[in-house]
């Protein structure tokens, strides 16, 4: 077992003769919240797909936990133990909330594909969406077609599909983004709550979100990792100040 | 908390299990019912075949519905059921063994089960086209590996069985139509129960997930093929079910049962009954099935009118029959039919009238093509007409065209009332 929960080698990605991702190397060190930014179209999400199997790698090696998990399929990363969202919400929208989050719980409660009770009368599975759907306050919410939820609502499931994987490892991609203010408050609340002993690795722009949650954070630009420290050493690093931080709006330019 | 607490109680299953189990008193009440409405073997017979096709175009809604793949090759399963029954029977009957009959679609449904489980392992990796294409292609395979193979698949008469020579059971001979209607009745009833319960399990809700949105299972820990394989393998042992009841109703099975017409046949059943009510099937089943028996002997253009169905639903009802059933349900119980009645009973006669002329157009122009040697007199809709004479096909373009013109401010009409009554632009439950 290794300290770090995800370890990234020279990673690297290009589609056709484009290079997305240049070399990113990257820990995610057990328990901590780490924040990745970077402005738009620095591969962060690209990057996300990279590790969470999405995307296979041009070359370099992604160790989760120790293991070796650049290349192999979505669901093989989520059984070593990392879950992730979605940056565009990524949910079941025919289904109700409620069946929405049995599937996200199913595997980890060991049922997967069994046809052998009904999922009404898998307690386990009740008892672990009830508390799911408490936690994202979705509860009155729950025989509600995913489609026809408010967009906060939305990102709330999406994010609740990732956590009730049971995952110790999340990766969350702009869970806030397009939030107001208030939303955004509530929606910080729920991610530290649900986040709260694993080790998470979240893209965020919001920079005060990012300076109140982030243990440490790294900064992505055109495919590198330039710099990664705690929030004052980020705040003090030149390189930081000019390639990102340092535009007058970099706030809305993110 | 208290809130939450009165909503789960009110969704714990000894609540809900009085509605749940009222529709299945009607079907078996129903079933009890329709043999007694219609006695006679013509008639048992084709409710037999009904009753067949009913199971199939059900074991198809759970590829088409429930797991939102389009198999073009559904009748494979079904045809080779049939014949894995047959000969099972013709064995069985040679070898002097004391099988029950009634127990039959057990083996061609397991037969086909496994036969699915490895046309699944090859179909699954992806959903959509190449889904599509590749079932597309392995009953193709199947249909010409009949012509190799005349021993298994008979040549072009098929296989032909005499369903006595098993011997009686259960106090059944199973030479009258009734006996047969028996066990389809009650293979209908386990299949419905079966499958419906297959919506209520782990995998039959990860193939509604697949349905909707197969890359994010993956991201779950679940593996969208292999959901697709075992959802492919029970579709097809429930259609090899369907398969030995139609081939034990009919004392003989042949390719074409396991040809592309009868993969049609049961996607245009699936599809006109409605793919997202559990009992559309069913309904589609047994109008398109009426159609095919009654039509066919009615009309050389019966396959016409059927494409016309289908071409409607698509066009104006893609929730099928039942669909339009539930919907008007949902309205009546909200007390908002009622304002539409009068709009709707106009749009409804002005269709049934185009519907007269456009049946008038299509009956005339067979006779007057590929049925002139019938000679040009025709009834049609118990009217005399002549496939020659301009009175009546300007009757007949006069009907079809004045109805359907007449009809389109009618709908705008409808349109606006539904807006002001609130049904359009929301769900009207
Ligand atoms: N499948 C793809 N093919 C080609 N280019 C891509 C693909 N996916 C992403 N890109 C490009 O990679 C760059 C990084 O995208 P992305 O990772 O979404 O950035 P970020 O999430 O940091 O805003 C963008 O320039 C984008 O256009
Ligand atoms: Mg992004």
């Amino acid at each position: 077992m290794s300290a770090n929960a995800i370890e990234i080698r020279d990673l690297r990605k290009s589609f056709g003769p484009v290079d997305i991702i240049r070399g990113v190397n990257l820990e995610l060190r057990a328990g901590e919240r780490h924040a990745l930014i970077g402005p738009n179209g620095a591969g962060k999400s690209t990057l996300f797909h990279l590790i969470s199997g999405r995307l296979r790698p041009t070359s370099g090696k992604i160790l989760l936990h120790g293991q070796e998990i650049q290349g192999k399929p979505p669901a093989r990363i989520v059984h070593a133990g990392l879950s992730r969202s979605f940056q565009i919400t990524n949910i079941f929208p025919e289904m109700t909330v409620l069946e929405n989050l049995r599937c996200a719980v199913l595997w980890k409660l060991g049922h997967r594909y069994s046809v052998l009770r009904p999922l009404g009368r898998l307690r386990d599975v009740e008892a672990e969406c009830t508390r799911l759907l408490e936690e994202l306050r979705l509860t009155h919410r729950r025989t509600s077609r995913a489609d026809s939820l408010s967009y906060p609502e939305q990102r709330a499931l999406e994010l609740g599909l990732a956590v009730a994987s049971g995952a110790d490892t999340l990766l969350l991609d702009e869970p806030m983004a397009g939030m107001s203010h208030s939303e955004t408050a509530a929606a910080l609340e729920l991610i530290m709550a649900v986040t709260e002993g694993r080790s998470l690795l979240m893209v965020e722009h919001d920079m005060g979100v990012i300076f109140e949650m982030a243990d440490r954070i790294s900064v992505l630009v055109y495919g590198e990792v330039i710099a990664t420290g705690t929030p004052e050493e980020i705040r003090a690093n030149p390189a930081v100040q000019e390639a990102y931080l340092g535009t007058p709006n970099a706030e809305e330019a993110a | 908390m208290t809130m939450n607490a009165i909503e789960t109680a009110r969704s714990r299953p000894g609540q809900t299990l009085l509605p749940a189990t009222l529709p299945w008193a009607a079907v078996i009440a129903v079933l009890f019912i329709l043999p007694l409405a219609f006695p006679g073997t013509a008639m048992v017979s084709t409710l037999n075949y009904l009753g067949t096709m009913a199971i199939f175009a059900l074991s198809y809604n759970v590829l088409l519905g429930q797991t939102g793949l389009l198999s073009l090759g559904h009748a494979t399963f079904f045809g080779l059921g049939g014949f894995i029954a047959t000969h099972a029977l013709l064995g069985m009957a040679e070898a002097g063994w004391a099988f029950p009959l009634p127990l039959l679609p057990l083996i061609g449904g397991l037969g086909a089960f496994v036969l699915g489980i490895f046309g699944g392992w090859l179909a699954s990796g992806k959903g959509g086209m190449p889904f599509a294409m590749i079932t597309l292609g392995l009953s193709e395979l199947v249909y010409a590996a009949a012509a190799i193979f005349p021993s298994i698949y008979g040549s072009e008469e098929g296989v032909s069985m005499d369903r006595m020579e098993l011997g009686s059971s259960f106090g059944m001979d199973y030479g009258s139509a009734t006996d047969i209607y028996v066990i389809v009745a009650v293979w209908f009833v386990i299949c419905a129960a079966g499958l419906k319960y297959f919506t209520t399990t782990p995998l039959g809700l990860l193939a509604n997930a697949v349905r909707d949105n197969a890359e994010r299972v993956e991201f779950l820990g679940f593996s969208a093929r292999r959901v697709r394989m075992w959802t492919y393998a029970i579709a097809a042992g429930v259609a090899g079910i369907a398969g030995s009841l139609a081939a034990i109703n009919f004392e003989i099975i042949t390719v074409i049962e396991l040809g592309a017409a009868t993969s049609t046949l049961v996607l245009l059943m699936t599809y006109i009954g409605g793919t997202r009510v559990f009992f559309g099937p069913v309904l589609g089943a047994v109008v398109i099935g009426l159609m095919k028996v009654w039509l066919s002997d009615l009309t050389p253009a019966w396959m016409l009118y059927f494409g016309l169905l289908f071409i409607f639903v698509v066009m104006v009802a893609p929730g099928g029959l039942a669909g339009i059933l539930v919907g008007a349900g949902a309205m009546i119980r909200a007390g908002r039919l009622g304002p539409q009645l009068p709009l709707l009973a106009a749009i409804g006669g002005l269709g049934l009238l185009s519907l007269a002329g456009v049946i008038m157009l299509i009956e005339l122009g067979y006779r007057a093509g590929l049925d002139a040697a019938l000679g040009s007199q025709i009834r049609i809709l118990g009217l005399p007409m002549d496939a020659h004479g301009l009175n009546s096909w300007g009757l007949a373009a006069l009907l079809a065209l004045g109805g359907a013109l007449s009809i389109r401010p009618l709908l705008s009409r409808l349109e606006t009332l539904q807006h002001r009554l609130g049904l359009k632009g929301g769900d009207p439950a």
